[in-house]
């Protein structure tokens, strides 16, 4: 069996429309972030105090959410989180997080009379360590960015390194951008996603880079962007058939993995797809324009 | 042939040490849960040893995050209160009686405590998060009182804080309590032998007109807020501790009260006739004679009035036995305040001097509070308090969802992908397929091999290798595909195939293993069991996908001249 047997597609000649569709979805997600004010952070990021609850009686969010307003958090958020007996109640940080993490247990017990409360799972984030996750989590993406430049300039060339941070910076954006769009926060499992797409695309732009390398040497006398077009459709079929098979496991992921992982494997759906996408219309045809205007720079 | 003998013998010795250490955990974890409650305690700590450890979140636990507040230490206490309070936390924790509990530093002055399959989160909290600083205080005399209220409400005329008043008027009698103090078992008598404040604060002026509210709390600004006093302190009304602190914290209220006393609040509100829930606010001397460190024992047993209810027993070492028999023989017929954490237990009057340096802490509300607070005792006093700045709990419950619907997750995504590359890729799939099988039992024999816990992001980074490695496979049967269809023979495609994807699988997974090791860098926990099975997961497949399969491929074309490859 097989998918394609010599594909010949034009993805070089795309890439200039590819660059503006690709330009419209970053707009879109930045016009999204400007209008909520900001990424929709998590409480790992922006501290404050989370419960997740499970009732054993299915009982409306109404009731759920005039308890916890009842205990003095009226600002709190409550969202059904599965099944109608379970719910999931965020806090936003006033002083010591733990201490609100226990009054809201205990208000919950006696607000909710007639149906017993089970707490699965209390997370407390002060403000001081959301502050310093959110810088960690900066300095790792830009930690990780540094290597891959390094890395592949050494094995290919610096022009190849920047194209590749330029798709990952492509990918990362479009996934934080329909974050913002559909308003889902960021929170810590995103961000690790976020790190597994750079490495993924990442993943996919080189088997291509490799292949341009590789034909560098045995076509040259053809034109640059001809063997990377080439290099391309040479590599379709594995690109397709390796998103194919990660796209199979996290969908399984994002359908029966539970609500917890549920966020970080929609970060990875998204993802992967815009991965795929990126190495196929940004990180090689922003190469060919790189190579296109030195060469038309050194004829002059 | 000789270079292939080397191989398969490398292939045949990581399958028996994957085997060797995975068979711990299978053992451990398909027993039914009575007989791993049968296990003696060194049965279990075995098997703990060398089986894959659950991660907090699957198993379910308590993951805390403590800072240590060495702001009020000097320099050379602070440079070993965090390994002090370290000690002793375990101290507290070996006594709480929690399996395989964490504690290591973090950072500076950070600790972290990882306390797997609790069940009461709130109380550990509070066994973990109390400094239990034990200090004997003496209470000051009423006369001492009245004069340090009366400069409070001079010195601080005109300044105000935010807050209510509370109708200090009312009137109100005390309920008489008749509760025997004797010296050895110290009972809380404040708030039994208040008086009412009336008699202290005038509401008729001179000529004998009432004085309205708002003149008393400008003429006295401090009382006004206070509902009565007892004979070494007084009490105000829960709703306005805050305002109280808040005076008590300005410049003025500090140079009112002299250097030697200080106000300390009673340990709980309590309600009082006709006035609501009301809290004792004790003026005390502010050094205390003794404290915690002398104390060599505490132990609950039950209190001498009313057996159902538990008190503390506590016995301090000689030297400390000599200063208390000191201290109670000098002060018969005043007030001591037992000081917990700058909160007053109690305030006991002395009756005779005792002399055998021990005492008892009453006025616990339940069992659990007089052992928690026992062990605390015994364990010592943290160098400096500590609070809670990260918590992350996971009920049994909810680990065990996660348990069945990330191992759900798993099987299916395995299967699936199996299915695809058994109808992509035939013969050559069910290679890929085994490598796949081979991948998995790396990947866990080395969780189990490194004490690796898996958590449920590592369980996704499981799924996720298993996604990825077939990439390796992928990329190499899509070359031979291509070096097939340039005709050449099914030997020399294979070559040809695995020597031109060498550099490219090389390439990529390195890329994708700088990301995994900076994400494991910054990750805490959860995150950093991503990473490790992701790093192990492609270093894995490497393996299995360069070296396994071309065995086999080898192995298959090396006495027959193949025709056709099924691929």
């Amino acid at each position: 069996m097989q998918f394609f047997k010599t594909p010949n597609i034009e993805f070089v000649g795309r890439g200039r429309r590819a660059m503006l569709l690709s330009a419209l979805l970053i707009l879109t997600g930045l016009v999204s972030v400007a209008v909520h004010r900001g990424l929709r952070l998590s409480i790992d990021f922006a501290g404050g105090a989370l419960v997740e609850i499970k009732l054993d009686q299915p009982t409306p969010i109404g009731d759920v959410r005039s308890a916890v307003t009842a205990a003095g958090f009226g600002g709190a958020e409550v969202t059904r989180y599965g099944p109608p007996t379970e719910y999931l109640i965020k806090v936003k940080a006033v002083g010591n997080a733990a201490e609100v993490a226990e009054h809201l247990k205990d208000a919950l017990s006696a607000g909710l009379a007639g149906s017993s409360v089970e707490i699965r799972r209390i997370e407390s984030v002060g403000p001081k360590i959301g502050a310093e996750l959110r810088t960690a989590a900066f300095w790792a993406v830009m930690y990780s960015l540094l290597g891959i430049v390094i890395y592949v300039s050494w094995r290919f060339q610096f022009r190849m390194a920047i194209a590749a941070i330029v798709a990952l910076v492509h990918d990362v954006l479009i996934t934080l951008g329909f974050f913002s769009v559909v308003d889902m926060e960021i929170s810590l499992a995103v961000i690790a996603a976020l790190l597994t797409i750079v490495g993924y695309s990442l993943n996919d732009t080189i088997v291509v880079f490799d292949r341009v390398r590789e034909d560098l040497h045995t076509r040259r006398r053809e034109n640059f962007d001809r063997i990377v077009n080439g290099a391309l459709n040479e590599t379709l079929s594995r690109t397709l058939i390796t998103s194919g098979t990660t796209l199979l496991v996290v969908t399984s992921l994002a359908i029966l993995g539970g609500e917890v992982i549920r966020d970080f494997a929609l970060a990875l759906l998204v993802g992967i797809f815009v991965g795929t996408y990126s190495s196929l219309f940004i990180a090689t045809p922003v190469v060919v324009e790189w190579h296109r205007r030195r060469a038309g720079k050194d004829r002059r | 042939m000789g270079k292939n003998k080397w191989k398969l013998l490398l292939i045949f010795f990581v399958l028996v040490f994957s085997i060797w250490a995975l068979y711990p955990s299978y053992d451990f974890y398909t027993k039914t849960p009575e007989e791993r409650a049968r296990m003696s305690g060194e049965e279990r700590s075995k098997y703990i040893e060398r089986a894959i450890k659950l991660g907090l979140d699957l198993q379910g636990g308590m993951h805390l995050v403590l800072e240590v507040d060495d702001s009020e230490l000097d320099e050379s206490a602070k440079k070993d209160a965090v390994d002090r309070a370290i000690k002793i936390l375990r101290n507290r924790v070996d006594q709480f009686g929690v399996a395989e509990p964490i504690i290591q530093q973090q950072g500076n002055k950070r600790i972290i405590i990882q306390l797997p399959g609790l069940q009461d989160a709130e109380r550990a909290r509070n066994l973990i998060g109390q400094t239990a600083l034990l200090e004997f205080r003496l209470v000051r005399q009423q006369e001492e009182v009245v004069r340090v209220l009366n400069a409070l409400d001079r010195s601080l005329k005109g300044v105000t804080v935010e807050g209510t008043v509370v109708d200090s008027t009312a009137a109100g009698e005390e309920e008489a309590d008749n509760a025997q103090v004797d010296a050895r078992a110290p009972q809380d008598t404040a708030l039994a032998a208040a008086t009412p404040f009336d008699s202290i604060l005038p509401t008729l002026d001179a000529e004998g007109v009432e004085v309205p509210l708002q003149q008393i709390a400008a003429d006295r600004p401090f009382t006004s807020y206070l509902l009565s006093s007892f004979d070494g302190g007084v009490v105000a009304d829960e709703r306005t501790m805050a305002s109280v602190n808040a005076l008590l914290e300005t410049p003025q209220a500090r140079r009112a009260i002299p250097p030697t006393s200080e106000f300390l609040w009673g340990h709980e509100a309590q309600p009082m006739q006709d006035r609501g829930v009301v809290r004792a606010l004790y003026l005390v001397e502010k050094r205390a004679t003794l404290d915690g460190s002398k104390l060599i024992d505490a132990t609950t047993r039950p209190d001498a009035d009313d057996p159902t209810q538990l008190n503390v027993g506590f016995r301090l070492n000689r030297q400390g036995a000599i200063i208390f028999s000191r201290f109670t023989g000098e002060n018969i017929g005043r007030r001591i305040a037992i000081v917990l954490d700058r909160k007053v237990r109690s305030a006991p009057v002395v009756q005779t001097k005792i002399p055998g340096g021990e005492g008892r802490i009453t006025g616990l509300d339940t069992d659990e509070e007089a052992n928690d607070l026992s062990i605390v005792l015994r364990a010592g006093a943290l160098p400096a308090p500590v609070s809670v700045i990260e918590e992350r709990s996971v009920g049994p419950s909810l680990g065990h969802d996660s348990i069945t619907a990330g191992t759900r997750a798993a099987i299916v995504g395995f299967i699936v992908v199996m299915i695809f590359m058994l109808v992509y890729y035939q013969a050559a799939g069910v290679l890929a397929c085994g490598a796949l099988i081979f991948n998995l039992v790396i990947v866990l024999a080395a969780l189990a091999k490194l004490h690796a816990a898996l958590t449920l992001p590592g369980i996704a980074g499981l799924i996720l290798t298993i996604g990825m490695a077939v990439d390796a496979n992928v990329l190499i049967f899509e070359r031979i595909r291509e070096e097939l269809a340039k005709a050449k023979t099914v030997r020399s495609a294979i070559e040809a195939g695995y020597d031109r994807a060498f550099s490219t699988i090389l390439d990529a997974n390195v890329t994708t293993l700088i990301t995994a090791l900076v994400l494991w860098q910054f990750g805490t926990g959860p995150i950093k069991g991503f990473a490790t099975t992701l790093s192990i997961g492609i270093v894995a497949s490497m393996f299995t996908a360069l070296l396994c399969t071309r065995v086999v491929f080898d192995l298959v074309t090396a006495n027959r001249q193949l025709k056709k490859l099924s691929i």
